[in-house]
């Protein structure tokens, strides 16, 4: 059992790192060390998409501030609460390409939202949403969290939905006001959650984004977007011959994932043991 | 716990029979086809075909049938399996079942670069052994094909590379007749600032997906050169970019992004997209290739579509000449089945497979023995029928590296929309071809050998 575990999640890692000490040609290549990470390294083109993957992470306090209010809004079961449940939930279980295809096409220049806006002569908020480099990664990022929230609103929502009535009760009649009820007792019981979902946010926006990428920019206008999947991708795909440094890239992406998410464990660890 | 622990076993064991199951049936194909049976000639072959087209070229997958029906007829003994594959595949797959030993015995491929890497790697067969020298100089497949005396490609159908413009358009803005189409940069300009004043987009573009800024390299650096060759050697360093000769497209296309002669949306939308303004009457002119022609003649009418070159302003030998891409197909190293692969190459370049072809699908078949001007119809495609039998040239993107291919021609156009100069695309250029150089030395090497260079 744990021979055939390893065999299916270990094998490929192990050809991952081998095929990032050579120069890969085909199915193999000469060996050449770790010239490769060097090649990746001190590429300008990749060390604008890992600041760009970084910058990416600003979605993750924003993912779970906007998950939260909404989660507890929908907790109150104010009227229509299903519907909103649905319809908060409904972006997550679209396919990215289709919410990429179709958000390319809202957001052109002269796109549905542009056109929206100019017939409402709010000419000046009519941006070059995808096709300027000072926005579009912002674009990216507003589209993420769009389609992401639905799965944090969801999980903190069915959180919330276990927790004992008794202490909003005991809440409410301390007299706590709905911003104190979620200070003091909302977060704290969502503390697992919120932890459990800012960890898979982190690694949607280090490694899952590339759907988004392709589809919507493409890691444009000029290098505006590229984000390191995105590179990784035109390092190994379509005929490109340096296979080698795509896997050098991946591997570096894999264990920038995994030292981030350690260190985030640990501090919350340590945080732990203090309280 | 049990019961899954139980159930993970089965199913580790039931991915593992399958693998190997697999692996055995593979390994079962390759030793039925030996060199042996291909002398003996009547034992059965069954020929397998990778290809793509029939995005680019609607109907294609008709004739391919039909071809392969009739070459069944006619060679009762060989089967040719045929697999159409998806834009993304076309190369990577080739490479990947090359690798593991397990290539199709035929396989489609693009010009120039994207195969003549495969061709180093060793996984393409030269075709002079196989095709008689006489049939093979006919199956035109541009001279990107060739690699130390060597042909690895045979053409298969043809791709002129050409600008596209509104005639109606041209006449609403005043445009004279001396000047429809322009002909020279001058003209050029002077038409774009007639359309700009009409109201009228003067060139459509997308710029996005980044091929709209690799076919603008196409059709402006060959203009500043004398044999195409000259791409290599600024792919390899011999010639430098910051060279005003080497730049000059750059520089043109810095101007018609200046001047405001290109959609302002162009940026957000794809090269296909970009193309479609043209269809839809919002632009007055757009680059594209001649498979596209008939579709703008249809949405427009056949009367208000013309073709044209580029307009001139290189000072190159090759400045004037209409460009001529050109798909095609060749035969996998380890094949057992060369000599019935390249009969069936062969058969494909057939007289009446020919005329098929044009029939059934309206693109130029790539043999210059076919009598195109018995067939071919409307002067838009005649036009271009004629930049084949004449003197033009290869589409030069196809000859530089992938690196430099989407690190600086794709995003050239769109660095330029947005502020960037034509001095910051050559800085981007050589930094661009240092990296590939220190990090591809087997390759560079092997673009020098293929462009000549020493």
């Amino acid at each position: 059992m744990g021979l055939a575990i390893l065999f299916v999640y270990g094998y490929p890692i192990i050809r991952l790192f081998d095929f990032s000490m050579r120069r890969i040609r085909g199915a193999s290549g000469p060996f050449i060390g770790f010239d490769n990470y060097r090649f990746v390294l001190r590429n300008p083109i990749f060390q604008e998409a890992v600041r760009h993957n970084l910058f990416l992470l600003v979605g993750v306090p924003i993912l779970i501030i906007i998950a939260l209010i909404f989660a507890s809004l929908l907790f109150e079961q104010l009227k229509g609460w299903k519907f909103y449940r649905f319809a908060f939930f409904l972006p997550y279980i679209l396919a990215v390409p289709v919410i990429g295809i179709v958000f390319s096409y809202l957001l052109m220049l002269h796109g549905a939202l542009n056109e929206t806006l100019r017939f409402l002569r709010l000419d000046f908020l009519a941006l070059d949403w995808i096709g300027s480099p000072n926005i579009a990664l912002k674009t990216l990022l507003a589209i993420i969290v769009w389609k992401e929230m639905g799965f944090g609103i969801v999980l903190f929502f069915a959180r919330l939905m276990s927790v004992s009535e008794e202490i909003y009760d005991a809440a409410k009649i301390d007299g706590a006001n709905w911003w104190q009820t979620l200070w003091y007792i909302t977060i704290p019981q969502l503390q697992i959650v919120i932890e459990f979902f800012a960890i898979v946010t982190i690694i949607n926006l280090l490694s899952w984004i590339f759907a988004y990428v392709y589809t919507i920019t493409r890691g444009g206008p000029g290098t505006s977007t590229q984000v390191m999947e995105l590179w990784i991708f035109n390092k190994v795909a379509r005929g490109a011959p340096n296979p080698g440094m795509g896997a050098a890239a991946s591997v570096i992406l894999f264990l920038g994932t995994i030292v981030l998410i350690f260190t985030l464990l640990r501090l919350r660890m340590r945080v732990g043991e203090e309280e | 716990m049990r019961k899954t622990r139980m159930f993970m076993i089965f199913f580790f064991a039931l991915v593992l029979l399958f693998s190997i199951t697999i692996v055995f049936a593979g390994n079962g194909e390759e030793e039925e086809g030996t060199s042996e049976s291909v002398e003996k000639g009547p034992e059965p072959v069954e020929l397998v075909f990778w290809w793509w087209g029939q995005q680019e070229a609607p109907g294609l997958e008709d004739w391919v049938n039909e071809t392969v029906e009739l070459f069944e007829k006619e060679y009762p003994h060989i089967t040719v399996e045929t697999v159409l594959q998806a834009t993304e595949n076309v190369i990577d797959d080739f490479i990947t079942a090359s690798a593991a030993g397990t290539p199709p015995d035929l396989q489609y491929f693009w010009n120039g670069i994207y195969h003549q890497e495969q061709v180093w790697m060793g996984y393409i067969e030269p075709l002079n052994d196989w095709i008689p020298a006489e049939e093979l100089k006919h199956m035109y497949a541009s001279e990107l094909s060739n690699f130390q005396g060597k042909q690895y490609r045979a053409g298969w159908y043809l791709l002129p590379m050409t600008w596209i413009y509104n005639k109606k358009l041209f006449k609403e803005a005043g445009v004279p007749a001396n000047m429809t189409p322009p002909k020279t940069w001058d003209e050029f300009i002077k038409v774009c600032e007639m359309l700009k004043k009409a109201g009228i987009i003067p060139i459509g573009a997308g710029f996005k997906d980044g091929w709209w800024g690799e076919h603008n390299t196409g059709h402006g650096l060959v203009q500043q050169e004398d044999h195409v060759a000259d791409t290599t050697k600024l792919l390899v360093g011999e010639y430098k970019w910051s060279n005003p000769r080497w730049h000059e497209h750059w520089k043109r296309l810095e101007q018609l992004i200046n001047a405001d002669y290109i959609n302002d949306d162009a940026n957000s939308l794809e090269l296909y997209p970009g193309m479609e303004l043209l269809l839809t009457g919002k632009c007055a002119m757009t680059q594209s290739i001649g498979s596209y022609v008939p579709e703008a003649e249809k949405q427009l009418g056949v009367e208000n579509v013309g073709v044209m070159k580029y307009p001139t302003f290189g000072i190159g030998k090759l400045a004037e000449m209409p460009i001529m891409d050109v798909q095609g197909v060749g035969i996998s190293s380890q094949s057992k089945h060369k000599k019935e692969a390249a009969e069936f190459i062969r058969f494909m370049h057939r007289p009446d497979r020919l005329t098929a072809m044009w029939e059934m699908v309206k693109i130029f078949p790539a043999n210059d023995t076919w009598d195109g001007e018995k067939y071919i119809e409307g002067p838009n495609l005649r036009t271009m029928w004629t930049w084949f039998q004449g003197e033009n040239t290869a589409w030069i993107p196809n000859m530089i590296a992938w690196a430099f291919d989407s690190e600086v021609m794709h995003v050239a156009p769109q660095m330029m929309m947005t502020g960037a100069t034509t001095d910051d695309i050559v800085k981007l250029a050589e930094e661009v071809i240092a990296r590939w150089k220190e990090e591809n030395p087997d390759l560079l090497e092997s673009h020098k050998k293929w462009a000549g260079v020493k």
